[in-house]
């Protein structure tokens, strides 16, 4: 078969608007519309183009749904794994930094201490110094209790 | 379907965003903001660099001389009063001297909080504010125990 042959097309023209046309006869025919000039196939443009048309937009349109419910479940995995992280972070933590803490680590004056030794001396020393007031807050409970009884 | 449930995890993930750092005062002053004034020692010491085996977190802050950031810790303090599970207060002259409370806590680890302003002191006052946070798998009395040592 000649497929420069327009009695060949003309056929498969035919079989297309029949029905009856195999999906590799319609991939040829779709093929010659786009390239054939002579005016006897301008109907068969006409219907051809349409087509393609209506398939590009209905895959655009899939497209663009499956890209906006693609975009809702990234926020919503991020606002919920940024939600989950920052709790876990301040649960096991305790840090309300909103930066990465060292384990140990002051700063006096505005300088910044790493000296382990040197900073477990002024943890102590913090220490100590609130105990003296929770020692005084002891122990007017305890004269409080030793007036009830 | 697919709508519903992403909108439903978004809603999820909102509230769950802004838990964390919740509605804490203090908050603000442990988020490190002092750290670069001359006047404020910043100590941070959490995990196994904490000699005391049931307090996993540490962090204390003392300030000296400034008084606009003294009263800011002071008031911090007092905002979160309403979100004490245990407390106790002592006064002077109608201001905070010392306190402490134990905030709602996060099981296993309890969030206990320290303070103490030396401008009314009962006795040796002076321009200093101290505030501690603490966390550990811990009662109260463990914790004050620590300030005994």
């Amino acid at each position: 078969m000649n497929h420069n042959d327009t009695q060949y097309w003309k056929m498969l023209e035919e079989r297309y608007f029949d029905g009856t046309a195999t999906d590799e006869e319609e991939r040829l025919l779709l093929h010659f519309a786009a390239t054939t000039t002579d005016p006897a196939f301008r109907e068969l443009q006409a219907v051809l183009g349409f087509v393609c048309a209506e398939r590009r937009q209905s895959k655009s349109t899939r497209n663009k749904r499956r890209m906006a419910v693609f975009r809702y479940a990234a926020a919503a995995a991020v606002l919920l794994a940024v939600g989950t992280t920052t709790i876990l972070h301040t649960i096991s933590t305790g840090s309300f930094s909103t930066t990465p803490e060292e384990d140990i680590v002051a700063y006096v004056g505005g300088q910044r201490i790493t000296d382990e030794t040197e900073i477990i001396s002024l943890m102590d020393s913090t220490l100590l110094a609130m105990g003296t007031g929770t020692d005084i807050a002891d122990q007017q409970l305890q004269d409080m209790l030793e007036t009830l009884d | 379907m697919k709508h519903r449930i992403i909108i439903f995890l978004l809603l999820l993930a909102l509230p769950l965003a802004g838990l964390a750092q919740k509605d804490y005062n203090i908050g603000r002053v442990f988020d490190g903001r002092y750290r670069k004034n001359p006047n404020v020692t910043d100590v941070v010491v959490h995990g196994n660099k904490l000699k005391t085996p049931y307090i996993n977190y540490y962090h204390s802050i003392t300030v000296t001389g400034d008084t606009k950031i003294m009263d800011e810790i002071v008031q911090a303090f007092l905002a979160d009063e309403k979100n004490a599970v245990e407390k106790e207060m002592q006064r002077t002259g109608g201001h905070l001297y010392y306190g402490f409370y134990r905030l709602r806590n996060y099981e296993p680890n309890h969030p206990f909080v320290f303070i103490k302003d030396m401008r009314y002191a009962p006795s040796g006052r002076k321009p200093q504010v101290t505030i501690i946070y603490m966390m550990g798998e811990c009662t109260t009395a463990d914790i004050k125990r620590t300030f005994k040592k």
